[in-house]
């Protein structure tokens, strides 16, 4: 709010707006070019693709029949789900991170998930070959 | 040789800002079809498990992904206005709750798993 009064922001209670949620966003800084707000927007909406496509190759895994090592393939199918919950909630916490960072004129936060994922996914690729391979 | 027939190539005017509400609510749809296909994928399973409870989550999938379909459009419009217009932008509601039925979905796909 300091921040705000500081910079003669646009926050929405100055110009007698509808609050919009959460404040933790809203209540800083200035509003961004829309078209930044917009892509800030489909990156969240692809990250929660992501967690879907991860939560549906969990269970999928854990569904379909393939003999031998039901260890191997519960653990595969819970490190899906698990990434999948994870991706999920980290998509919100990056969008907000984001339009805060967009409205505050700051350098935009790293998504910290990203690689984690994608060293995870080969894990889970080569546990999947193993899987197939040497049942 | 050039004719001129009064139709012309529609141009992009300079104030036009481009697309972006569009790609966005595309995005949108996308992310209802999405729920929509993983939530009917779930049901399936857990009917393996509960048929009552598989049933109840697919009649659930189906106005939820509706629900998602109509709050697009209506983002889109709100959008497409505080683009042009310099009116307010979305707010954080509606990600919100799809992250909410998203990790959701996640921990049932787990009991799921964990039951099977």
């Amino acid at each position: 709010v300091e921040y705000v009064a500081a910079h003669g922001g646009s926050d929405d209670r100055e110009n007698d707006r509808p609050r919009r949620w959460p404040a933790r966003v809203y209540g800083v800084g200035t509003e961004p070019d829309p078209r930044f707000t917009l892509a800030n927007e489909r990156t969240f909406l692809a990250w929660l693709r992501t967690s879907l496509a991860l939560m549906a190759a969990g269970v999928g895994i854990a569904a379909v029949g393939i003999d031998g090592r039901p260890i191997l393939r519960y653990v595969i199918a819970i490190a899906l789900l698990l990434a999948g919950v994870a991706c999920s909630v980290a998509a919100f916490g990056l969008w907000m991170a984001t339009e805060r960072a967009l409205r505050m004129g700051r350098p935009l936060p790293s998504p910290r998930l990203a690689p984690l994922l994608g060293y995870g996914l080969a894990l889970v690729g080569v546990l999947t070959l193993i899987l197939l391979l040497a049942p | 040789m050039t004719e001129d027939t009064g139709r012309e190539e529609p141009k992009p005017r300079a104030t036009d800002r481009g697309l972006a509400p569009e790609r966005t609510a595309l995005a949108w749809l996308r992310m209802a079809l999405s729920l929509l296909v993983v939530m009917l994928v779930l049901a399936r399973f857990v009917a393996h498990l509960n048929v009552v409870l598989a049933v109840a989550a697919a009649g659930l999938a189906i106005p939820l992904s509706a629900t998602v379909g109509v709050a697009a459009w209506q983002r889109f419009m709100r959008a497409a206005r505080g683009f042009n217009a310099g009116g307010q932008l979305p707010d954080g509601v509606l990600p919100a709750a799809l992250t909410a039925l998203a990790a959701l979905m996640g921990v049932v796909g787990i009991g799921y798993v964990l039951l099977a």
